[in-house]
């Protein structure tokens, strides 16, 4: 058997539907295979869990022998089944013209009518009588609900049933020149000009020309047998008339549907008991649980809900039994009229069942053609499939009317009391430590020497030699204050909080009993190790002069960058027409200042000096303390001093003459150039001159 | 034709013994499609009556005895969803109490109501096995034969109904809170 059937087979096995070889195989796998039979007890507690869930509210013993006496009750009738025979129907009944049918509405007022909202009306015409059953209201919502039979004062010629409905408002009646008002197969009733609708204190008469009869409701004729009013504004209308108008000379009932529920909450020595008391009750009473849940708390105590219905006219000695059983604790009790609802399904089933009384008449006595006797069996089916829908909400109704709905909601005493305490601790640590990563190693040493477990944990390195660390754990709670003790040495604490709860489990913390265990859980420490804050404890300035100065800044650089650990801030050459700047911003660890800051200057001639100590601004436990230099170096200052002397005074005459000679040098270039074009001429002029004279002598 | 086809053909031409012997049969299979809607014992009851009652009034109706069981349990479903329908909607005010509903207990008792929805979630066919094994408490062979099912057909589907309702309350059971 390969566990897919094995899977497939365990719940046919757990009901008992495994048989023979079929269940010894399943049982030899279920002993053999580990995997199975863990699968097998698995489905078992779910059997059970979903059995104690649902709780058996399964069918009573006796249904089968209930149900056939609720049919029987009905009476295992006859059925009626309908053969389609030949002759035809008529279409409608035909009455000698103008017969008058004097029809009694039994409208038994209190009040004179002067209109009616709506006429409904149900007549049948026998062969001997006429049967008449008509609803009618006023317009202020009284209602006349009238059953009766009357002989007809005419008799019909014909044998045959017919039934008229007519259902509308005598406004419309009155102003529409036709109106439709009520149909059966083919047959139609309809007011036509010159038909009235008259009202008065003591008669509803409608004079309708119809095809056949005229219909006319009276109040008061003798014929009427019998007749009840029912008001669904019963408060309203429950006046001195009524009595007198009383055609039977009764009084009216109260005929007030109500239906009753309840909320009943009760404190309990003991679910069980009680719920016995409830059994007790509801016995005497003749109610029964509709449903029950229940509930074990952690703590012990029960809690549970019963609904139960019981019969209305016993629910307030059921409710003062009941509230004997324990302390009330609260209690809300409602009830909501449905009379109007009740009467109104009434005697739509009424109108409903006439109607279907007479269909059925008509197909036994008909001898219609197939198709008319097929309408008269759909039109059945319609009433039928109305009646069924009605006598539904009806018994709804009549059920929740007869029986009043009580919720119970039971609890124990004392069912707040808490059954343990649940004690939780919790450090946070956070350390400061230089060397962060065996700080960290070590803290993981001191949780598992104290037998607890990491759950977490993690190691950040920084640029800048700085580092953070994050661990969690969880040890118990009796080596825990050492655990957070010794992990406190690991550093600089700047921070070491442990916090305790207790927290109360199945119920409130304030009803807490005395000697209720405390359960310890694990503390969780939560440590935090961190490399120290950088603070700048010294600041320094230095100007120097160097006739070099890049040289010495490149040394300068190699001063304070020689132990690795600074950090340059600013700094570089700055470079003017008559000067060369170097400058540098840097920070270096405090220890390493004064020789650093002594090597510093030596390199030039030192202008200016100054070094401040700083306050702290934090309250760091623990710091890394740094110095922080600004180096300035320039380029020396030309100071030159006045010459004196023979040797001067011969340089400077020495130099006089040179500057003489050289500008008369200079002008004799220049008076030549200018002059020189000037001097050709007049030697031109007298050559010209002379070569005349020449030629004149 | 089976037994059953047998008494349906009989109580439909008029026997009333046989019509006993319908009610015999199917009372449990109807009261668990009805129960398997409504989870209301009493009412479930009330339904189950009048199914049977309607039944009975317009089985003269019926054409083949075979449509006896579906005919017979749409009007039960029927029945269930008017009910359903009913109480939800025209009379939920008659529930409500006038006073202010009290507090309910610290926390809501919802095991057994989430239970019954993961019944009613599961397909009919899954569902009615589950019923009648849990609620009617009837075993493999009760069951098998109250729905006219094969041995192996029943099996795969308690099998199935089972494994969807595993899944959808492990974590519940798995809480036990409940008695």
């Amino acid at each position: 058997m390969t566990h897919e059937e094995f899977d497939e087979r365990i719940d046919a096995y757990l009901s008992g539907g495994q048989k023979g070889s079929e269940q010894a195989d399943f049982e030899a796998h279920a002993s053999s295979c580990d995997r199975c039979a863990k699968t097998l007890g698995a489905a078992r507690e779910f059997a059970r869990f979903l059995s104690g869930a649902i709780e058996p509210h399964g069918p009573p013993e006796d249904l089968d022998a209930r149900i056939l006496g609720a049919i029987k009750a009905e009476g295992f009738r006859t059925k009626r089944r309908f053969k389609l025979r030949p002759p035809p129907i008529p279409r409608f009944v035909k009455v000698a013209a103008g017969a008058l049918f004097a029809v009694g509405v039994g409208a038994v007022a209190s009040t004179p009518v002067t209109s009616l909202e709506s006429l409904r009306a149900v007549a049948s015409i026998q062969s001997d009588s006429l049967e008449f059953f008509a609803e009618a209201k006023d317009e202020k919502g009284g209602r006349f609900n009238s059953e009766w039979e009357s002989t007809g004062k005419q008799t019909p010629s014909r044998s045959e049933t017919e039934r008229i409905e007519c259902d509308d408002a005598s406004e419309e009646l009155q102003d529409s020149p036709t109106k439709q008002i009520g149909t059966l197969g083919e047959l139609s009733v309809q007011k036509r000009p010159g038909e009235v609708l008259k009202t008065d204190s003591n008669s509803v008469t409608l004079t309708a020309d119809l095809d056949f009869a005229t219909l006319r409701a009276d109040k008061g004729q003798e014929t009427k047998k019998s007749a009840q009013i029912r008001a669904g504004d019963a408060g309203g209308r429950k006046d001195e008339n009524e009595n007198k108008v009383d055609p039977a000379g009764r009084e009216a009932p109260d005929n007030r549907k109500i239906i009753r529920s309840g909320t009943l909450e009760l404190e309990v020595d003991s679910f069980e008991k009680s719920s016995h008391a409830v059994d007790a009750v509801l016995k005497d009473t003749g109610g029964y649980v509709a449903s029950s849940t229940t509930q074990k708390l952690p703590n012990g105590k029960v809690r549970g809900e019963i609904t139960v219905r019981v019969p209305a006219e016993r629910f307030d000695e059921a409710l003062a039994r009941l509230r004997e059983l324990g302390d009330v604790k609260n209690q809300s009790l409602g009830a909501q009229d449905v009379t109007k609802q009740y009467v109104d399904l009434e005697s739509q089933l009424r109108n409903k069942r006439t109607l279907e009384e007479r269909l059925l008449e008509l197909l036994k006595k008909s001898k219609g053609n197939v198709k008319e006797l097929l309408e008269v069996e759909k039109e059945l089916g319609t009433v039928r499939a109305a009646i069924e829908q009605i006598e539904g909400e009806f018994k709804y109704l009549s059920h929740r009317i007869a029986l009043s709905t009580l919720t119970l909601r039971l609890a124990e005493k004392e069912i707040g009391q808490p059954f343990e305490y649940l004690l939780t601790q919790s450090a946070q640590v956070r350390l400061a430590a230089h060397d962060v990563p065996t700080a960290y190693e070590r803290a993981q040493e001191v949780v598992r020497q104290a037998g607890g477990v990491i759950t977490n944990r993690n190691l950040q390195l920084l640029p800048n030699h700085a580092a953070s660390a994050v661990l969690q754990a969880r040890l118990d709670m009796d080596r825990f204050p050492q655990a957070v003790e010794d992990l406190k040495k690991l550093g600089e604490a700047a921070e070491a909080s442990v916090t305790q709860e207790q927290q109360s489990i199945g119920g409130d913390p304030d009803k807490a009993a005395p000697g209720a265990p405390v359960r310890k859980e694990q503390a969780t420490i939560h440590l935090a190790i961190q490399t120290p804050p950088e603070t700048v404890m010294v600041t320094a300035t230095l100007e120097l002069e160097a006739d070099n100065v890049r040289t010495a800044h490149e040394a300068a650089r190699g001063i304070v960058t020689a132990g690795g650990s600074a950090k340059v801030l600013g700094g570089g050459l700055e470079d003017t027409p008559n000067s060369l700047t170097g400058r540098l911003d840097v920070t270096i660890p405090a220890v390493a200042f004064p020789e650093a800051f002594e090597r510093l200057k030596n390199l030039g001639k030192v202008k200016t000096t100054a070094t401040r100590q700083e306050e702290p601004t934090d309250k760091a436990p623990l710091r890394r303390e740094l110095a922080r230099i600004t180096v300035t170096i320039r380029t020396p200052e030309r100071i030159v001093t006045e010459e004196t002397g023979f040797k001067a005074l011969f340089t400077k005459t020495l130099a006089g003459t040179v500057r003489g000679i050289t500008w008369s040098a200079r002008m004799l270039v220049v008076g030549t150039a200018y002059l020189g074009p000037w001097a050709v001429l007049p030697w031109g002029i007298w050559k010209l001159a002379r070569r005349k004279k020449a030629a004149a002598s | 034709m089976t037994d059953t086809q047998d008494l349906a053909a009989r109580a439909i031409s008029g026997d009333a013994q046989a019509f006993e012997g319908l009610v015999r049969q199917y009372s449990r299979l109807v009261w668990a499609v009805i129960y398997g809607e409504i989870h209301d014992p009493g009412w479930t009851e009330d339904l189950v009556q009048e199914t049977f009652l309607r039944a009975w009034k317009s089985i003269g109706q019926l054409e083949s005895p075979s449509a006896f069981k579906p005919w017979m349990l749409s009007i039960a479903r029927r029945l269930a969803f008017r009910h359903r329908e009913l109480a939800r909607s025209t009379l939920s005010l008659a529930n409500e109490p006038v006073a202010p509903a009290p507090r309910p207990l610290a926390e809501e008792d919802e095991a057994p109501q989430r239970v019954h929805a993961a019944i009613q979630k599961l397909p009919e066919r899954e569902r009615l096995p589950v019923i009648l094994r849990f609620l009617n408490g009837m075993n493999h062979a009760e069951i098998s034969q109250t729905l006219q099912l094969s041995n192996g057909a029943l099996r795969g589907l308690l099998n199935r109904g089972m494994a969807r309702l595993r899944r959808e309350l492990a974590p519940l059971a798995r809480e036990g809170v409940l008695e």
